[in-house]
């Protein structure tokens, strides 16, 4: 693809992911939501106040991955850790659940939203892992707080700095690991001892990401970075971070046709792997984009599993390598059959894309509108439009000479106003 | 006297023909000469207002000190969806664009096309893609629907 087309489609795909990203205002508001949580846990009075609770994001809301949903109406998932840095040795996985639970009850706030989430299914024991709480439908979000239990040297990990150089500490990765409470484990009531729990690592996967994310402009960063509450909202997006907010709008938007079924879509910490997995760091975000498409498929690996003597798909947890995030596609051929299916679309889609050259822009419009929704889009032409109003208007747009091109090389755009013989 | 006279009449003259069409010719080396006298000239070049835009050719007709015209010449112009005919063009028919405000001055045959008329045609042609997209005219000038803004705005209310 020639330079300076890249970089005009790819001012395109920026600008539509940022249409899909939650907006400055809705950062502010999640961030304030979730640190009043932490506050109310772990206030002078609260019952877990020994134990140095702290809430967290996870998630996409920390990997700067989220996509807004299609439908306005739904809600925004945001994940959150709750984390205990000490315990005492009698709780079980269960005493951890309720008294943080407990903790929330007891203001009438949390108490009603965790009633208003699933008309109050949830309210006793929560879910099989979180408490959820339903924020008023204005707002726009529920979270899901997942209760655990970590050392306190993950804190410390949390500050430590990486560059996209660095190579990745096996040992800090397994170090970022907590532990959860899981309702159907059989131990879930009995067992006191943290090493049976099951083990999750969020931050240590969030670590993997950004560290595969970096581009090498960027020189340092941490985790803290990442989840810090006070952190300012990121305008300008990774390269891969705004790849996997396409991606997986691509993919909400592909089955939330009828002639699919909606709960085996590929889920979205599969594709965050894969195309972590095949990014190359590329700058550009139409090389990225392609780059992750074409070589996505190549890292589901087949693997032997001597128990059934055959062969079955794996996408690897990065840094946790016997955990299979494709382990239900075994059991339900459809999850695997649509994640093939996909893949051959995004193909074909970017096909499109990258062959929109010269054809118009109301042609990309209606390829990216079918791909990504026509609201979304059409609002990201809208305001490729307006922005270069604005900017002749300043008298910063200029044409280059031989091709007609307009952008910032050649003469200057003079102001006018389209108008002929109208004003007479 | 007979000087004054003199620039005068070259002020009001505009600037020569060939001033003009040498100018065009040296930012668009392509550019197709039609017809070349002393006082007015036609050409065609190619304006493509993006890498993702259409590319197309577009003729100017240069009379000095009377008119200049401009018209897409390769292409019958495509009509947005819920539209019956293109947005500001002096006719639909002959796809005569409208770039300028001739009642406000915005141009004067004093200035060159190449760095006026040329580039606003350029913009012309991106704003009509957008317009394709939507029938909607996000380039500014005078508004094109605004009986339909004013129903919309009464129906709303």
């Amino acid at each position: 693809m020639e330079q300076l087309y890249k970089i005009e489609i790819s001012e395109y795909l920026e600008e539509l992911g940022k249409e899909l990203d939650i907006t400055p205002k809705e950062h502010e508001e999640i961030v304030k939501s979730y640190q009043a949580v932490g506050n109310w846990l772990s206030k002078d009075d609260s019952s877990l106040t020994p134990y140095n609770p702290k809430i967290l994001p996870q998630g996409s809301f920390m990997l700067g991955t989220i996509v807004k949903p299609i439908n306005p109406a739904d809600d925004i998932d945001i994940d959150l850790v709750c984390k205990l840095e000490k315990k005492p040795n009698a709780w079980t996985q269960r005493d951890l659940k309720i008294r943080i639970g407990d903790q929330l009850k007891s203001n009438s706030t949390y108490d009603r939203m965790l009633w208003e989430y699933k008309d109050g299914e949830n309210y006793n024991e929560g879910g099989r892992r979180c408490w959820t709480l339903k924020y008023a439908d204005v707002a726009g979000y529920h979270m899901d707080i997942l209760p655990s239990f970590s050392s306190e040297g993950l804190t410390y990990l949390m500050e430590k700095t990486f560059s996209a150089d660095s190579e990745l500490n096996e040992h800090d990765l397994q170090a970022l690991a907590i532990r959860i409470t899981d309702t159907e484990k059989e131990n879930y009531s009995t067992d006191t001892n943290i090493e049976n729990w099951h083990k999750s690592n969020p931050f240590g996967y969030a670590q993997w990401f950004l560290q595969k994310a970096l581009i090498s402009k960027r020189k340092m960063f941490s985790l803290n970075e990442s989840i810090d509450p006070v952190r300012e909202y990121e305008k300008e997006k990774l390269p891969l971070q705004r790849v996997v907010q396409l991606l997986k709008r691509h993919r909400d938007i592909m089955f939330s046709s009828d002639e699919f079924d909606c709960e085996n879509r590929p889920i979205s910490v599969i594709i965050t792997t894969l195309a972590t997995l095949a990014y190359d760091r590329s700058e550009n975000l139409v090389d990225a984009y392609s780059g992750i498409v074409a070589r996505m498929r190549s890292y589901i690996e087949d693997r032997f599993n001597p128990e059934t003597g055959q062969y079955e798909k794996w996408v690897a947890n990065p840094i946790n390598k016997v955990e299979n995030f494709a382990d239900k596609w075994g059991d339900v051929k459809q999850k695997q059959d649509y994640f093939y299916l996909w893949l051959d679309k995004l193909e074909e889609d970017l096909e499109k894309i990258k062959g929109s050259n010269g054809k118009g822009l109301q042609y990309l419009n209606e390829s990216l509108s079918k791909m990504y929704g026509k609201e979304v889009t059409t609002r990201v032409f809208v305001n490729h439009g307006k922005k270069n109003v604005a900017l002749r208007e300043k008298g910063q747009l200029k044409m280059a000479g031989g091709t007609g091109v307009l952008g910032s090389v050649g003469v200057k755009v003079q102001n006018h106003n389209f108008e002929g013989d109208f004003g007479k | 006297m007979g000087s004054k006279y003199f620039t005068e009449k070259k002020h009001f003259a505009g600037m020569p023909a060939n001033r003009q069409l040498s100018a065009i010719i040296e930012a668009f080396p392509d550019a197709k000469i039609l017809s070349n006298r002393r006082d007015n000239f036609a050409l065609e070049i190619d304006l493509q207002p993006s890498t993702l835009c259409e590319i197309y050719r577009i003729k100017i007709v240069y009379k000095s000190n009377i008119s200049v015209k401009v018209y897409v010449v390769d292409k019958v112009l495509k009509i947005a969806h819920n539209r019956k005919k293109l947005p500001h063009v002096y006719s639909s028919e002959k796809q005569q664009l409208c770039l300028y405000s001739p009642s406000k001055k915005e141009w004067k045959s004093t200035q060159y096309i190449v760095n006026t008329i040329v580039p606003w045609a350029s913009e012309w042609l991106y704003y009509y893609e957008l317009w394709l997209i939507d029938g909607m005219w996000y380039g500014g000038g005078h508004n094109e629907y605004l009986n339909e803004e004013l129903n919309k705005r009464i129906k709303d209310e």
